[in-house]
């Protein structure tokens, strides 16, 4: 599977980040680092901790990284509930975190494909 | 008119120009000919001159709109043309008849007319692209002509060395002759075909077309030797040097060589009058084994998300060293390690520990911001917190996504212009020093020749120098009452040295006597207060200079009193300058702990228990205090003679060189002024954006 292919099937946009980075190598090295990176696990271990100032800075984390890879799929939700963790509450984020999640799967399985 | 006129009319329009063509409304907006019209087939109104887009000056359109007639001439392909435009309506619709024929040369005027003519128009070009000051092309040639042409060619930025100091220090004139003499080295050194531009105020591009690689490194070795032995007319004193970067341009356009040109310049101003060639650098990364002979700047990245950091990283990497911090508090000790060794901050702002503008906060506090520029990297992008950061004192703010070549240029581009300032205050620094060196010198001979005639051997000038400094120094600490600022203290230090020229007005034989004195003697010696003050006092030209001021009071009253009994005006308390009281202490304790003719020399100890005890004169409890504190350092700061005669130089050595490191640091901060201005001239001019 190509990095583009990988990019189709997880709904985001491949040219906007081949004309950024300019270089397939590149972009391919740091959307498999995407896997290790752990913004999302962070999110979700701060959201079961209750702990609203912490999963704010792991969903800005989340969302400034997915802008740099051009994951526009996850950019989006993980935008939303960034703004709707600002606050410091931790109220009504839930839909939103299921979206995050949803995508989050969808991105990680299409990276799985081009790693192995 | 009538339709019927109008055809009449066309046939005899057709005999004497080459083109007729009627055009309507539709046609003149849009310049797309319908062809119905006339023999044109549908084209678009400029086809007919061969070229791609319309004309900028039409005046068809400008007839219609007017309703009136134009006329011009076009030049094209060595022929020219004269085109008339006029308004017309037919049976009420308006149009505008293009006429047009060509001019033969013959028809047009006579040869002399049209060499005239030809000479004009040259010459307007001329002076529309020709810098009006060296005679050099200007920047609207190259933006005009040169920036999107692709041409096998070598390219060179020229950029003069520390211009803007020779403008400021010797003035405009200096600075234009500075100007006109390097283009004149510049222009000897190359062929007709080869094209100079005076690219920025002090900043030059050479186009060398089809020029061999070797040739053209040679070339620039020559230019940047030659115009560093020239000399500017009236202004010899005046070394002039350039940094040159080049490229081979063997394909792309002009500007994008320019952009690497302008890297190897900045390479090149690392060591300034220096040529730094793309092969050079190649050469250089390839070289690994001696990774001293590049100078690589370095860039701390500071980001809590390892992946962000890393696309940085393999963005910036090849050209810069790259240190990196995952939150604040790393970044200040890694800052607080490397200091201005850092060339660039790029700092993230939502991060645990110590956000960004805390980061920024602490950076303003400690004066980095001044010196080590901040790019902001954050995906918090809101309008508050970007103006909350430029107003935090970052330079600059990259958007994500990350963009490599957004990137590439903004941090190249901040280097640059802190490169150039910080090079700027260097070379100040080193010329308010050597100033303020010269003047110690004079200093020093002056105090030795009253320390010669009175025996003293030369080491006590220089340890009260040292005490005074140490006293100051640690005034400051304690209390703000005396407001006494860095350059006081350097003013004080130095005035020091003079508390006892007066005594060059007392005989030799009383200020060396070896018995008792007698009382009247004893009377004598105390007027080397008044006279010192006096000596001072003359000096018409620079009374009102502070040194002097300030040697004025260290002089007249370094033997008065804290509780008033002293001489020769009995002053008491804080109507002492605190200048004098601190030389008193610091003459009395050198004086206890040295050798006279007249007495032994005491121990760091004992002189401490005399002073203290009061047995020694009346002095301010603060500097008592001060000079309790700081005893440690004085003792060891202090030169006393040893009776094996070697004493303890090398010690004083060291001190010495720790006395004038410091005074380097507050030259630097006298120049921080001038850096400031420095750094919006630079900001001013700066092209690249």
């Amino acid at each position: 599977m190509t990095v583009r292919e990988c990019y189709e099937k997880m709904g985001a946009n491949y040219d906007g980040v081949l004309s950024r980075l300019g270089n397939e190598m590149l972009i391919r090295k740091f959307v498999i680092k995407f896997l290790k990176d752990p913004s999302f696990q962070d999110l979700t271990a701060a959201i079961e901790k209750s702990d609203a100032e912490s999963a704010f800075r792991a969903a800005h984390t989340l969302k400034g990284i997915c802008l740099n890879l051009g994951f526009d799929n996850l950019y989006k939700p993980s935008e939303a509930l960034t703004e709707k963790l600002r606050g410091g509450e931790l109220n009504g984020y839930e839909t939103l975190y299921d979206e995050v999640k949803e995508q989050y799967d969808k991105t990680v399985e299409a990276i799985n494909e081009i790693a192995e | 008119m009538t339709k019927y006129e109008w055809e009449i009319m066309l046939k005899e329009l057709q005999k004497v120009f080459s083109i007729v063509r009627l055009l309507n409304e539709e046609e003149l907006r849009t310049g797309r000919i319908q062809g119905s019209t006339d023999m044109t087939e549908g084209c678009e109104c400029y086809a007919l001159w061969n070229k791609r887009t319309r004309c900028d000056n039409c005046i068809s359109r400008a007839a219609f709109a007017e309703k009136d007639k134009k006329t011009k001439l076009e030049f094209i392909d060595g022929d020219i043309f004269q085109i008339v435009s006029r308004y017309i309506e037919i049976e009420g619709i308006p149009y505008v008849v293009e006429l047009v024929n060509k001019l033969d040369g013959d028809i047009l005027i006579n040869e002399d007319g049209r060499d005239e003519m030809l000479k004009k128009l040259i010459r307007y070009d001329r002076e529309l692209y020709m810098d009006a000051l060296t005679g050099a092309y200007n920047r609207r040639y190259y933006e005009d002509q040169l920036k999107q042409t692709e041409m096998v060619a070598g390219v060179a930025m020229i950029d003069l060395d520390d211009f803007k100091l020779h403008n400021d220090t010797y003035g405009h004139n200096a600075g234009d002759l500075v100007l006109e003499t390097v283009v004149n080295v510049i222009r000897n050194s190359i062929r007709r075909t080869d094209v100079l531009v005076r690219f920025g105020g002090d900043e030059f591009l050479l186009v060398m077309p089809d020029i061999l690689e070797a040739s053209f490194q040679k070339k620039l070795k020559q230019i940047q030797n030659e115009i560093h032995a020239a000399e500017v007319p009236g202004y010899s004193q005046l070394q002039v040097s350039v940094s040159i970067g080049g490229v081979l341009s063997t394909h792309g356009t002009i500007e994008d060589a320019i952009h690497k040109a302008d890297q190897c310049m900045y390479q090149a101003k690392t060591s300034k009058n220096m040529v730094v060639t793309e092969s050079d650098l190649q050469h250089e990364t390839q070289n690994i084994t001696n990774p001293s002979a590049t100078h690589k700047y370095k860039i701390l990245i500071v980001d809590d998300s390892e992946m962000n950091r890393e696309i940085l990283s393999s963005i910036l990497g090849d050209e810069f060293d790259i240190l990196e911090a995952a939150d604040g508090k790393e970044c200040i000790s890694v800052i607080r390690k490397y200091g201005r060794d850092i060339a660039l901050v790029l700092l993230d702002i939502v991060m645990p520990e110590m956000d960004g503008f805390e980061v920024l906060e602490f950076m303003n506090k400690h004066e980095w911001i001044d010196d080590i520029p901040v790019i902001m990297i954050s995906s918090e992008d809101s309008a508050a917190s970007v103006k909350k950061a430029y107003e935090m004192g970052v330079s600059d703010y990259i958007n994500r996504p990350f963009d490599v070549e957004v990137v590439h240029r903004r941090v190249f581009n901040t280097i640059k212009l802190y490169a150039k300032q910080r090079r700027l205050i260097a070379l100040i620094t080193n010329q308010v020093y050597e100033k303020e060196k010269n003047n110690r010198i004079l200093i020093e001979i002056l105090s030795q020749i009253v320390e010669f005639r009175n025996g003293e051997s030369g080491r006590h000038v220089l340890n009260v120098n040292i005490i005074t400094g140490i006293l100051l120094e640690q005034l400051t600490q304690i209390t703000d009452k005396y407001n006494i600022s860095w350059s006081d203290r350097l003013i004080i230090t130095t005035a020091a040295s003079l508390h006892d020229i007066g005594k060059i007005g007392i005989n030799e034989k009383i200020l060396n006597k070896a018995g008792r004195l007698t009382p009247q003697e004893i009377e004598k010696i105390k007027e080397h207060t008044v006279i010192g003050a006096s000596i001072l006092e003359n000096m018409e030209l620079f009374k009102d200079e502070e040194l002097v001021k300030t040697a004025y009071q260290i002089c007249r009253w370094h033997h008065e009193r804290y509780d008033g009994r002293g001489y020769p005006d009995g002053l008491k308390g804080e109507e002492i300058p605190v200048s004098a009281q601190v030389v008193a202490l610091a003459d009395v304790y050198d004086a206890l702990v040295s050798r006279r003719v007249y007495k032994k020399s005491y121990s760091h100890e004992e002189a401490m228990k005399m002073i203290l005890g009061g047995e020694c004169g009346a002095f301010n409890p603060v500097l008592l205090q001060c000079l309790t504190e700081a005893q440690d350092k004085i003792k060891e700061s202090i030169v006393i003679k040893e009776e094996n005669g070697i004493s303890c130089r090398r010690n004083v050595m060291k001190k010495l060189r720790k006395y004038e490191d410091t005074k380097e640091h507050l030259m630097e901060s006298i120049t921080q002024d001038i850096q400031r201005e420095c750094s919006e001239i630079e900001k001013d001019t700066a092209f690249y954006q």
